[in-house]
């Protein structure tokens, strides 16, 4: 089930070979050869073990999914895998004691791993253990293979849009504590698709409106890669400000060059590049940036107090684009930008700027 | 200015899923990670009847075990009534067939919702609430 690596066999090799030139004319530490090589294969192994990662978890929920719908005793559905039901019953249980409909305390306990995972991690969960953002990164892999056209979103558009997640989370939470009801899972496009009700027992007629939203969902995403993510997921919204909190952060260094090369590979849109010094809590931990970067140890994944990322900038004043777009983070503002001398490599491969 | 180290860029997904995963693994050892209604149900019966981890609809509810909020989909009206120490039929008069809409004892609730327009779990909870007798 892994995917194939479009990113090793096309984009990253045009990238890379920028990065031996990077725009500003200043030779990048570990140019040459055999660190454009080192590169690579970096990549390559990044790809194969995040994607083989996701399948396997993906396959894993599926057949859950299956035994559940074969109704195998004791079989878990996927709303009882799911850490974001421990946040729509949180309400309920600590005021009640009780659970919302179809929750178990397995989410509980789901939410708090995913919790601590955080705080240690940051959102690596998104980016290396969620089927439906496995799923999603499967649909941009397709977008690239049939050679469409990424969506540009506006900078503007893009940073009002992400709020869109903290607006889903509070009605989800709302209504879930009034009616005490799993209110979302008939919307859930991670309850309708992985659930494999579509499949196993399709109800048309009250199931509409969750394959609706999952076929939108899923279209959406082949234009704009992990738009789900970026702009509706609720439990990403709990984890971006989380994330604030987390120990383990991708931070930029001083011995950044601004080639930007950095930004493009990332599938929810960051400006990496401007990041001062950790890269915002809307990153998913997928590692695309720092096995991309050319420059040694500009991106790496460092360990610090929480408040280490919230002060200003790289210690040194930092390379690149130095107090760039909001000096600061997250800067969302990635998404339809073209910067000359960096993005020319990509245009030419059909696909649209990030 | 606080110090930060760098790390290997493998420990950030390998601590993300240890920790989950990891975490899932030693509450499944402890029991906590309690996936379904039946099996809960099957470890909090007194007795232990049916326990064994979701001996499903066949098993026994000990009269008086349940409250209305803890009835669950998986359960049959019978298994509901018994664990609520009502008749099934006042079960059955609750959930208020149409009809030529045949509820037995052994139809599981969560297939009503498909026999029954308008029903819900929730709202034959609340019924029980007001209709079940006084000190649950």
């Amino acid at each position: 089930m892994s995917l194939p690596d479009p990113a090793l066999t096309q984009r990253p090799v045009r990238s890379l070979r920028a990065a031996s030139h990077p725009p500003t004319g200043r030779p990048s530490r570990g140019a040459g050869p055999s660190a454009y090589r080192r590169r690579i294969a970096a990549i390559g192994r990044l790809h194969r073990v995040r994607h083989t990662v996701q399948a396997v978890i993906v396959v894993l929920v599926l057949g859950l999914a299956v035994r559940h719908g074969l109704e195998q005793p004791g079989a878990a559905s996927v709303d009882a895998l799911c850490p974001f039901g421990g946040v729509e019953t949180l309400w309920t249980w600590v005021t009640t004691r009780s659970f919302v409909t179809k929750i178990h305390p397995a989410n509980l306990v789901l939410a708090g791993l995913l919790a601590v995972s955080v705080l240690v991690a940051g959102n690596a969960f998104c980016g290396w253990v969620c089927p439906l953002g496995s799923l999603q990164d499967g649909i941009a892999w397709l977008r690239r293979r049939l050679r469409l056209r990424a969506v540009t979103v506006a900078p503007r558009v893009d940073r009002v849009l992400r709020c869109g997640r903290f607006v889903v989370l509070a009605v989800i939470l709302v209504v879930s504590a009034q009616t005490a009801t799993l209110w979302f899972a008939g919307w859930d496009p991670y309850v309708t698709i992985f659930g494999l009700h579509w499949l196993l027992e399709p109800e048309p007629a009250s199931m509409w409106v969750g394959w609706t939203v999952a076929l939108g969902v899923l279209g959406i995403g082949l234009l704009v890669e992990r738009a789900w993510c970026r702009y509706l997921c609720p439990l990403g919204g709990v984890l971006s400000v989380l994330g604030h909190l987390s120990i383990l952060r991708i931070r930029r260094t001083d011995s950044c060059t601004g080639c930007d090369l950095c930004v493009r590979p990332c599938p929810v849109g960051i400006d990496v590049g401007a990041a001062a010094p950790a890269v915002s809590t809307d990153c998913i931990g997928c590692l695309e940036c720092v096995a991309s970067c050319p420059t040694g140890g500009a991106l790496s994944v460092q360990a610090g107090a929480p408040w280490s990322a919230w002060r200003g900038r790289p210690a040194g004043g930092g390379g690149g684009r130095k107090g760039g777009p909001g000096a600061g983070e997250p800067v969302p503002a990635t998404i339809g930008r073209r910067r000359p001398g960096v993005d020319r490599d990509h245009a030419t491969q059909g696909e649209g700027t990030r | 200015m606080s110090a930060t180290r760098t790390v290997d860029r493998w420990l950030l997904p390998a601590l993300a899923i240890v920790i989950f995963f990891g975490g899932i693994g030693i509450a499944q050892a402890t029991g906590s990670f309690v996936t379904s209604g039946r099996t809960m149900g099957a470890a909090e019966r007194p007795g232990g009847a049916g326990a064994g981890g979701g001996s499903g609809s066949g098993a026994a509810v000990a009269a008086g075990s349940l409250t209305p909020e803890s009835v669950k989909g998986w359960m049959t009206v019978q298994q509901a009534a018994d664990g609520l120490g009502m008749p099934v039929a006042d079960v059955i008069a609750l959930i208020a067939p149409p009809a030529g809409v045949v509820v037995g004892p052994e139809t599981p609730l969560k297939e009503l919702e498909s026999l029954v327009p308008g029903f819900s779990l929730a709202e034959l909870r609340a019924r029980l609430q007001v209709r079940a007798p006084a000190g649950r």
